[in-house]
């Protein structure tokens, strides 16, 4: 029994650390100063618990908790928040020691030297692991699917029971006083309790990760349907054309036979120069994606050129190297594209409406380019839009929230900046100038 | 003395721009010159390599042999010396998006519209000529941002501030943010004889010049463009 709860607890504790990890995604930079507080303030704590009735220890912890984030975070909701993901945490080694103890036939306390080293033991190899398993899934799967709200909901919620429990289960409210009697009822509460939060939080992780992976297939899905679309598209235009040749080539003859130039030089710059050109930009649209190896890269740059062009866009792809792979996954670079791509259409639509209402030549045609290339050790992509300079800080248009277009949007390039934060490889650069937007989107190769 | 080269595969095409060319620098006693006019891409590359001058390219897309303009271009960058590139291109050969970005091109010349070629190639040899001026009269800085280097106005650079990712950092210009491979202690280096720039905070070096309040008591400064960065206690003495 005691190994089973021991097992619960850390997958219990597992599934804290991840989910607190990649909620408190904070702009924590200064490291040193970081730690050197942490230490300061743990030391004072120690200090203050040998002098403490032992009741307070409990209260006392959250305090410490609570401070110490407050001073590393500076914002009282993250302070709060950081706060009741910790306590768990804690409270997880304890119960962790204090079962191990059990288990080896020790004195249950943690404030022996044995109990103590444990205890340090414990965090170390726990840390360590979490470490370790978040590295090996990080590559594996989408680590954003932690960042998820019911998972914090769950979990806020998991804390603050367990916290309470502590507080108000064993006689005197110390928690290792429960585990050395099997038979408290308490026991099994809290058995049940660690072995139930760790398979909830495994089946809702489990449920995500599998509708975070159904959306994505079916978003590549819609992304080949369009790819499908537009090559079927061009081929009916291009046999328009070949039928069309037959009767520009009679045209032709006709006007040399009747020795009229005029009416050649006129047939000739007016219609056959409007067809070449249309010719050009039909097939390129199709003929450069090719190099594009990975069909959903493919795929979703043709999708949103595509919804681009429908929108009364000017569509202009850049591809003529062949690119094979990418040193991140297909799945990151297709929804990075497609963020930045949306992003570019929102911006470029602007343009669009503009045009419509005024008529000043000043304003360039909407338009959206996109290019592809390879550098000696990474790809680059390009998207480049029309867009109306607005007074818009540039320093400000990754901030979460933060859009010229009100409440709920900008939430994309957040997004952006979180991966290209997170994955290492991976540089944003953003250039603008005041008729276009452009970004630069490098994907160093694996090596 | 600015060195002119000439890749193009069409013979008369190349005879008649590097006559334009000669003519043009002669008339208007520009410093520059041709040094080499060929249909062969190594030819060139050959003859760059020996020399030392700041060079001006145009080359052709498509050179028939071998590699092509692009790759050519690629080849040249790789020297990391001072040179221009101009490509002439037709219309569907045009990508200038991978022109500028993959290997800086300074510009390009549609081909189709033969009317305004040498207007145009005109145009390119003063603006190469211009920036070279600029380039050596230490006004920019370069960066070596994966793999290639950016050159940059100082005056226009905000702030560079570090990432959650080791080894990358971020530049803030004012119009442009740019994320980069290198080490902060590199950047206080390249910064170091410039008095504008202080590394007022472990994890940012900022340009004094842009400074537009200082906030003591929340030891933080606020920047053009809304950028705020906290400042250290040496920091503060710097900024001071």
């Amino acid at each position: 029994m005691d190994i089973i709860m021991m097992l619960a607890v850390m997958g219990f504790f597992l599934f804290m650390a991840l989910c607190s990890e990649s909620m408190l995604l904070l702009s924590v930079k200064n490291k040193k100063r970081e730690f050197v507080v942490s230490i300061i303030i743990g030391f004072i704590y120690g200090v203050c618990t040998q002098f403490m009735p032992v009741e307070m220890i409990g209260y006392a912890t959250v305090g410490m908790f609570l401070l110490l984030n407050i001073i590393i975070y500076k914002k009282i909701k993250v302070a709060l928040l950081s706060t009741v993901y910790a306590l768990p945490l804690l409270f997880a080694f304890f119960t962790l020691t204090v079962l191990q103890l059990k288990v080896l036939g020790r004195e249950p306390s943690i404030y022996d030297s044995f109990g103590a080293v444990l205890f340090v033991g414990n965090i170390a190899i726990l840390l360590g692991a979490t470490f370790l398993i978040k590295r090996f899934l990080k590559k594996r799967i989408d680590m954003n699917i932690f960042n998820n709200r019911i998972i914090h909901f769950l979990m806020i919620n998991a804390g603050v029971a367990l916290v309470l429990m502590y507080m108000y289960s064993g006689a005197d409210n110390v928690l290792y006083r429960i585990f050395p009697e099997g038979t408290n009822p308490a026991y099994f509460a809290f058995l049940a309790f660690f072995v139930s939060t760790a398979f909830t939080f495994a089946l809702i992780l489990r449920y995500i990760s599998r509708e975070n992976t159904l959306n994505a297939e079916a978003q590549i899905h819609e992304a080949s349907r369009q790819y499908v679309g537009a090559l079927e598209e061009s081929y009916r235009s291009l046999r328009a054309v070949k039928h069309d040749y037959v009767n520009i080539l009679t045209s032709l003859k006709l006007h040399i036979d009747s020795g009229d130039m005029e009416g050649l030089k006129k047939y000739y710059y007016d219609e056959l120069a409007e067809i070449n050109k249309y010719m050009l930009n039909e097939s390129r649209l199709t003929d450069d994606l090719q190099n594009i190896r990975p069909s959903e890269v493919k795929s979703i740059i043709a999708y949103k050129c595509a919804e681009a062009a429908g929108k009364g866009i000017n569509v202009h792809i850049e591809a003529r190297e062949a690119v094979e792979a990418f040193g991140v996954s297909t799945a990151v670079v297709c929804r990075l594209l497609g963020i930045l791509l949306d992003n570019a259409i929102e911006g470029a639509v602007e343009t669009a409406d503009e045009t419509i209402t005024n008529t000043s030549a000043e304003i360039a045609e909407p338009s959206l380019s996109v290019a592809v290339f390879t550098n000696p050790k990474s790809k680059t992509f390009i998207v480049k839009n029309t867009w109306l300079k607005k007074d818009l800080p540039l320093s400000k248009i990754f901030d979460l929230g933060y859009s010229t277009k009100g409440e709920g949007r900008g939430i994309g390039l957040h997004t952006l900046r979180q991966y290209t934060s997170k994955l290492k490889g991976l540089t944003l650069s953003t250039e603008t100038d005041d008729g276009h937007f452009t970004q630069i989107l490098t994907a160093e190769d694996e090596t | 003395m600015l060195d002119i080269y000439i890749c193009e595969d069409d013979v008369k095409q190349r005879e008649s721009t590097a006559a334009f060319i000669r003519n043009y620098c002669a008339v208007q006693g520009m410093d520059a010159g041709i040094a080499l006019a060929s249909a062969d891409p190594y030819e060139i590359f050959d003859a760059y390599e020996k020399t030392r001058n700041p060079a001006l390219f145009f080359l052709d897309i498509d050179l028939g042999v071998g590699i092509n303009g692009i790759e050519l271009a690629c080849k040249i960058r790789e020297q990391g010396r001072i040179a221009f590139i101009v490509f002439f291109t037709t219309h569907s050969e045009m990508t200038p998006l991978t022109f500028r970005y993959k290997v800086e091109a300074l510009d390009f010349i549609v081909k189709d519209n033969t009317d305004n070629i040498k207007g145009r190639i005109a145009e390119c040899i003063e603006t190469a000529l211009a920036r070279y001026v600029i380039k050596t009269a230490g006004k920019t800085v370069k960066l070596a941002a994966s793999g290639k280097t950016i050159l940059l106005d100082p005056d226009e650079i905000i702030l560079i501030e570090t990432t959650h990712i080791r080894h990358k950092l971020r530049l803030h210009a004012r119009n442009r943010i740019l994320e980069f491979n290198a080490e902060m202690k590199d950047m206080e280096a390249l910064f170091k004889n410039d008095a504008r720039f202080v590394r007022c905070h472990k994890s940012y070096i900022i340009n004094k010049h842009k400074i537009e309040a200082v906030n003591k008591k929340g030891n933080t400064v606020t920047l053009t463009g809304g950028n705020e960065c906290p400042l250290s206690r040496k920091g503060k003495r710097l900024i001071a």
